[in-house]
């Protein structure tokens, strides 16, 4: 039985009681407060590390570039990145195709598991899209949550490559919260780090193939020319004439390069390989040719450009074109066979001395003959006609032709110097060489002391040759454009300013290198041939002569 | 001697040979396996046993998340393992399947078979699947399975710790690797031998933000009544918001129910609390659904909020303690059993917890971990399932 308090002990409880519900209520509600900011820090937090991930998600991928993956596998590690970051369910990288079509394949998935990589229609698709909750199951949310078969997804689209991103979640609160407008970011930075790494990996191989490709031509030319080092030396009479007919074989395989870079070595005109090879001797009707149009691959233009220099090497030296009043008519045409279409090639001269048969078989016309024959399945027939010697060559068109695809629009040929100057100008003259390659240099020395001119250098860097122009007489100067690995034209820029003719010696086959102020500089291509350089030299300083004059 | 590998590859096969690349040419006598749930179980069940041998017992499962001493990640396409090649120190493994919704009769019968394999005090490693089903969403309730192992253990008595495993944060999915294959609704326990003891700290990070609560009317792990009140509308309350028409799965990032132990009125510690994660709200009847359902009508609970600070710092207390009670031991194996919750993506803490362990954890002890549903560890004399905690043991020879 329990007693009755007394009044004041029930004043007493009564005011603990009040006392207590005070400090209850007041607990609870800071309590409450506490639990809020807990809530608005934690939810500041995660939306700062959902911005930290876009940059984490881009940075992580930009490493992938550098770490050799070929560019056909690099989806896989992409997304598995952006799983990584943006936590979703799955997630998947599309190609359309074709591009514009809204006919997507997988390019790689995650978390599909085993299914097959379908193709999935999504007509007229968007750039950006996110589903959540209340969005209506219609185009296009129909066709991107069948993509990875859930409801909740977020995707990007790119639409002038044709990739596209998507990820996705079974619950719409995925981690913390839905998709929203501002994940905008995350997906479009996810899909064009992609596209970034894609195509810088693109251009590196597409740069190693090229190196691979170089490398391989590099060694097929010293090759070549290794061959025709020793040939041209078993009929060679004297070092002199060796040297005569390795250079003049030697520019017509580098002027067929230029030819073939200048259509990205995809294919050479026939007209322009003769044009040529028989500029020089294209004066007063004395070259008459008649022929189409042509495109030869890059191994026909090769092989016919060497087989054109025999011939005309011949010419010169004991056929036609070694008297003035000599011809040479080179025709060509296409011809239809039961075996499949030709081109035949005419070569006939006249006017010459009287032609016999030779004794023995040259270097020149075993080349004609096998070149022909073993590099393009084509035959050379040569008659030594009284007339003149007469050559025909035919081959089939399926070997000499480049492949449809490589019919590249060629650049326009370079401007070609034709007027001819007297190189005794250059006697008592000071020329600048600027050249590292101790070859060339050596060459450039020889065919300038050959002349009576003076040569200073040759510098090797640019340094030392903006010394010498600056503490030098020059009357003129050959310039690399490339030395040590550094571009020469800041020695141009200072020859321009003291009125000094020079020239730019270059293994580009493009102008491309060239600043503009330098457009008009002429270019003599390498590998040298004596008599251009000395023309080019000649040429440059009578016009610095005529302008001072003037 | 026990070695931890860590891989990660959309490709199960890619992963384990990582593992593989970093064990060298091993067959170990048992292997720990945790696997992000994105992978298949059986293709990289398969790849495991490619790589280690067909015969090897693999143990573990579906993790949410997995850490290893160099890092950690939470992207689904993780495998970390820890292969045991020492018999002195390796575990032996019991495990049971059973039906979807007898919980305590599996723990019974994986108790049972602990008895008969573990010696006195032994620790004891236990695994279960955590998601019953998914649609609606239901766990198996940690608290009946502990509950049921308890009672199938009779006298023996044993040092239980373990985790229930998840494929993501989402509660999405789960299984388990129980030495024979991959299962669902199963337990495995690996009971280690004598000469192997643990240490073990269990990590909290909640703090009361309200006064003492009754809990007036339950069913289950639904919570229907907190002082004769809807449950709901005191949450909403506290929270100063209406949670609208979802779940309410994402109050399971806010608040919890915690239950003090020992004297209430003592002053806050944090190691006495065990708290209850909410599952889901019912707005129709009023009522919250907590992760166990352990509570009682009559239980006294508090609203806990979480509090990233105070993760943090018992992260650093439990792992310097830690480090004070194996200092100078060998020690074999670090294990960290971390609620998927606490990882930042979810807590939305400034530091991610698990990188405080990783750097903080004695280096000598190889270090391996995973993000789970539910942590089970030894509190105040006996184990029990906890929500929110990270769990951190490491096993030392005796």
């Amino acid at each position: 039985m329990t007693r009755p308090l007394s009044p004041s002990h029930a004043a007493t409880l009564g005011r603990l009681e009040r006392e207590l519900a005070y400090y209850r209520r007041e607990c609870n509600d800071l309590g409450a407060r506490l639990l809020r900011l807990q809530e608005e820090q934690s939810s500041a937090f995660r939306e700062a590390r959902r911005s930290r991930t876009v940059a984490k998600l881009i940075r992580e991928a930009h490493r992938l570039a550098d770490t050799g993956v070929p560019s056909d596998e690099l989806a896989g590690p992409v997304l598995e990145i952006i799983v990584d970051n943006t936590m979703c369910d799955r997630a998947a990288l599309l190609s359309e195709s074709p591009v514009g079509s809204g006919r997507f394949t997988v390019l790689r998935a995650i978390g599909l598991g085993e299914q097959p990589l379908a193709v999935s229609v999504v007509p007229d698709p968007p750039s950006f899209f996110f589903t959540t909750a209340q969005t209506p199951l219609e185009s296009p949310a129909y066709e991107l949550t069948g993509i990875l078969q859930l409801p909740y997804v977020l995707w990007a689209y790119d639409r002038s490559t044709g990739y596209a991103l998507i990820i996705g979640n079974r619950l719409e609160a995925n981690v913390s919260r839905p998709f929203e407008p501002g994940d905008q970011e995350l997906i479009e930075g996810g899909l064009s780090v992609y596209l970034d790494v894609l195509a810088r990996r693109r251009a590196e191989e597409a740069q190693i193939l090229l190196m691979d490709e170089l490398n391989h031509r590099v060694k097929n030319i010293l090759a070549t020319i290794e061959a025709m080092v020793g040939c041209s030396a078993a009929e060679a009479g004297s070092p002199e004439e060796l040297a005569e007919a390795l250079a003049g074989r030697i520019a017509a395989m580098a002027r067929t390069h230029d030819l073939l870079t200048d259509a990205r070595w995809r294919s050479a005109d026939l007209g322009d390989l003769v044009e040529e090879e028989m500029r020089p001797y294209a004066v007063a009707d004395r070259v008459r040719i008649a022929g189409e149009r042509q495109p030869l691959n890059p191994r026909a233009a090769l092989s016919l450009s060497l087989i054109l220099h025999e011939l005309t090497t011949n010419a010169v030296k004991y056929g036609s074109l070694s008297v003035p009043e000599g011809r040479v008519d080179l025709s060509w045409s296409r011809q239809v066979h039961a075996g499949g279409p030709t081109l035949r090639l005419v070569w006939r001269e006249s006017g010459g001395p009287s032609v016999t048969p030779p004794v023995r078989r040259g270097f020149g016309t075993t080349l004609i003959e096998r070149a022909a024959a073993r590099d393009l399945n084509g035959a050379a027939r040569l008659s030594f006609e009284t007339a003149g010697l007469r050559c025909e060559l035919e081959y089939p068109l399926a070997r000499i032709s480049p492949p449809a695809a490589a019919m590249a629009p060629r650049i326009p040929a370079r401007q070609r110097v034709r007027d001819s100057v007297r190189e005794d100008v250059l006697a008592g003259t000071r020329v600048l060489v600027v050249e590292d390659e101790l070859m060339l240099t050596m060459t450039l020395e020889r065919i300038l002391k050959g002349v009576g001119a003076e040569p200073v250098g040759p510098a090797t860097t640019v340094p030392e040759a903006l010394f010498l122009a600056g503490s030098e007489r020059i009357d003129a100067a050959v310039l690399d454009v490339n030395v040590a690995d550094e571009p020469v034209f800041p020695v141009a820029d200072m020859l321009r300013e003291q009125g000094v003719p020079f020239i730019f010696a270059t293994g580009y086959a493009t102008d491309s290198v060239i600043p503009a102020r330098h457009k008009d500089v002429p270019r003599l291509p390498k590998p040298y041939r004596q008599d251009r350089l000395l023309q080019m030299l000649a040429r440059a300083l009578a016009r610095e002569s005529a302008s001072g004059d003037g | 001697m026990i070695r931890v590998a860590y891989g990660k590859h959309a490709s199960a096969r890619e992963a384990v040979e990582q593992c593989r690349r970093t064990l060298g040419v091993t067959r170990p006598c048992v292997l720990l396996a945790f696997c992000g749930g994105k992978h298949d179980p059986a293709v990289m069940l398969s790849a495991l046993r490619g790589a280690f041998g067909p015969d090897v017992p693999i143990v573990g499962g579906s993790a949410a998340g997995v850490i290893w001493r160099e890092g950690f990640g939470y992207s689904g396409l993780e495998l970390g393992l820890a292969a045991f090649s020492d018999p002195a120190v390796a575990p032996r493994i019991v495990a049971v399947r059973g039906p979807r919704q007898n919980e305590r009769a599996l723990g019974r019968e994986l108790g049972a078979r602990i008895a008969e394999t573990a010696s006195e005090g032994a620790t004891v490693l236990m695994l279960y699947d955590s998601v019953a089903s998914t649609a609606p969403l239901r766990l198996h309730p940690a608290s009946a399975i502990v509950e049921g192992v308890q009672a199938g253990l009779g006298r023996r008595s044993v040092r239980l710790i373990g985790g229930g495993t998840l494929t993501d944060m989402n509660l999405s999915d789960s299984w388990i690797f129980d030495g024979a294959g991959v299962a669902k609704h199963a337990a495995a326990a690996l009971v280690f031998p004598s000469a192997v003891v643990d240490e073990t700290a269990i990590l909290h990070g909640c703090r009361p933000v309200s006064t003492f609560m009754k809990i007036t009317r339950i069913d289950g792990a639904e919570v229907y009544e907190l002082d004769g009140e809807p449950a709901l509308a005191v949450i909403e309350r506290m929270l100063g918001i209406s949670l609208g028409k979802g779940g309410g799965e994402d109050l399971s990032l806010i608040a919890t129910l915690g239950e003090k132990q020992g004297d209430p009125y003592g002053p806050y510690d944090e190691n006495s609390y065990v708290n209850r994660l909410i599952l889901r709200t019912d707005r129709a009847t009023g009522s919250i659904t907590l992760f166990e359902p352990d509570f009682r009508r009559g239980t006294r609970v508090q609203i806990m909020s979480r509090d990233n600070a105070l993760m943090l710092d018992s992260v650093r207390s439990g792992v310097a303690a830690i480090n004070r009670a194996i200092a100078g031991q060998e020690m074999l194996l670090g294990l960290y059993i971390d609620c998927a919750g606490r990882a930042s993506a979810r807590s939305g803490a400034p530091i991610e917890e698990a990188d405080l362990v990783r750097e903080a954890l004695d280096s000598a002890a190889p270090l391996l971990g995973f993000y789970s549903g539910v942590e089970i560890a030894p509190f105040a004399g006996y184990s029990r399932p906890l929500d929110w905690t990270g769990v951190l043991t490491v096993l030392r020879r005796r």
